[in-house]
């Protein structure tokens, strides 16, 4: 019998009632309070045992659970080179942006160069960086060889429209366009994802541009992956 | 926090109503939410066939309509553009904290009746003592809302897929406080209730403020994101400002309504004539 049922067929007992009649049933306020602060201490606890339930590995970054196989994909390289993307058993840092971009593509190319140096030497060797442009018309193979001298050893790649729409959104990610001032002046918005595919070509997590700077924190999430 | 797969255009940033309200299918969430409706709806037949007329059709409709809206509001693929629009999360924040609450707390039969020494009656007494209410409360609105808390819970392996459970818990609270639908285990005063809805109304109301108010983007995933209907990011903060605002006021206004109750009620103590006695 539930207990909805049980409320067609009983009325509450006395002791029921009198002790509905008081404010909070009459309970002392302290121990409202106390019962108050391990409720909050039990919630944020939760949340804590449910984030390592769904990962057991208390990734910084979004883990996807399960991981999904990275789509392939095809372009011209920095070195104006056919490029076709393929782990070739090394983890990968992929994220899209465009060489014209004032501050979130320098300074994940940075961040990112800063992580692959923090790794020890054999690690180092089986980490790489990919940049997919989403500027496909200005960064040409030439401007894209430029642009990452910067920046360490990255990749870039250059895909043609509509090829690179398609690409971008069986990643997830997207662009457009934004304060355009003339045929050649203009920025994009675009997504600021980082995707950290492992050896595998499983796509394992995904760093948001902010967490960036927490190099401790994602060295732990590629090590992981790395294993 | 597992991804949501994202089905739905992601460079398709002007979707349609039909789009954004497409059904997804998660098992338990689904499961869940049938399991509720099934135990409910069982029971509200068999109270009609053995006491037709305590348990009224209009309390059904409201728990029906919340199952509903929670079902659209957890498995449609708006959940997919959380990082594309923050009004849209909001909204659908609020729907599950503000709407979804009231709705199935008034749809539980007025006749239902909890012995405070069953083991459910002794753990609702203590969810529902106003202090633990507020205090959940307070703790969710607060800390997932401050800028280090949100940016984790969207872009980090921590509570995202949980936050909308938990808005959704914290206003089941917090509603069950104010509309008291066990008063067998739930104090009756109007006035400790008014109180309760005013206070529980105040950190939604700071929120709002600082979101309409602020001029720049508080939360820095949101700062380059490409946004829903071409607006910017600062147009998404301020419009959730105005939701979650919007949101609270239902709250807020029953709050001062019974407040006034209370009040009423303590002008009228003493002034009150006692009948007269029987002849």
């Amino acid at each position: 019998m539930t207990e909805l049922e049980r409320a067609d067929t009983g009325q509450p007992s006395d002791a029921d009632s009198s002790a509905a009649a008081g404010p909070a049933l009459g309970r002392p306020w302290y121990v409202s309070l106390i019962f108050a602060l391990v409720a909050v201490a039990l919630l944020l606890g939760g949340v804590w045992l449910y984030a390592r339930l769904k990962t057991p590995f208390p990734f910084f970054g979004t883990a996807y659970t399960p991981p999904i196989t990275a789509p392939t994909f095809s372009g011209t390289d920095q070195n104006n080179a056919a490029y076709t993307f393929a782990p070739n058993g090394k983890t990968t840092a992929l994220f899209f942006g465009f060489t014209h971009c004032p501050n979130i593509c320098p300074l994940s190319l940075t961040y990112l160069n800063k992580l692959r140096e923090r790794l020890p030497a054999a690690e180092r060797h089986d980490f790489q960086v990919v940049l997919v442009s989403v500027d496909p018309q200005r960064d040409a193979p030439k401007q894209l060889k430029a642009y990452l001298s910067f920046f360490g050893t990255a990749t870039g790649v250059n895909i043609p429209e509509p090829e690179l729409k398609k690409v971008a959104l069986s990643y997830g990610a997207g662009y457009s366009k934004a304060d355009i001032k003339g045929p050649n002046d203009y920025q994009i918005n675009h997504t600021t994802a980082t995707y950290l595919i492992d050896q595998d070509s499983k796509i394992r997590l995904i760093w948001d541009y902010t967490q960036l700077p927490q190099l401790g924190r994602l060295q732990a999430d590629l090590q992981e992956v790395m294993r | 926090m597992s991804l949501p797969v994202n089905d739905l255009n992601p460079g398709q940033l002007n979707p349609s109503w039909a789009e954004l309200l497409a059904l997804r299918f998660d098992p338990l969430i689904w499961t869940a939410i049938l399991a509720v409706g099934a135990w409910y709806f069982v029971a509200f037949a068999r109270s009609r066939r053995t006491q037709p007329g305590v348990w009224p059709i209009w309390r059904t409709v409201l728990f029906g309509l919340g199952l509903v809206v929670t079902i659209v509001v957890t498995q449609s693929q708006a959940i997919t553009l959380t990082l594309n629009s923050m009004a849209l999360y909001m909204g659908r924040l609020m729907l599950l904290a503000e709407l979804v609450p009231p709705l199935v707390v008034l749809g539980l039969p007025h006749h239902l009746k909890l012995s405070r020494r069953s083991p459910a009656g002794r753990l609702l007494s203590v969810l529902l003592d106003p202090w633990v209410a507020l205090a959940l409360w307070f703790a969710i609105i607060i800390f997932w809302n401050i800028p280090a808390g949100f940016n984790a819970s969207i872009v980090t392996n921590t509570a995202g897929a949980l936050l909308p459970a938990l808005y959704l818990l914290g206003g089941l609270l917090v509603w069950s406080v104010i509309l008291r639908p066990l008063p067998s285990i739930q104090g009756g005063s109007l006035g400790n209730r008014g109180w309760f809805g005013l206070l529980s109304g105040l950190p939604m109301m700071a929120v709002a403020a600082t979101w309409l108010y602020s001029p720049t983007v508080l939360y820095t995933p949101y700062v380059s994101a490409l946004c829903l209907w071409n607006l910017t990011s600062l147009q998404n903060q301020s419009i959730s400002g105005w939701i979650m605002m919007l949101a609270g006021l239902p709250g807020m206004a029953l709050a001062l309504v019974q407040l006034m109750g209370w009040l009423i009620e303590l002008a009228d103590s003493g002034t009150q004539q006692p009948p007269p006695p029987a002849a």
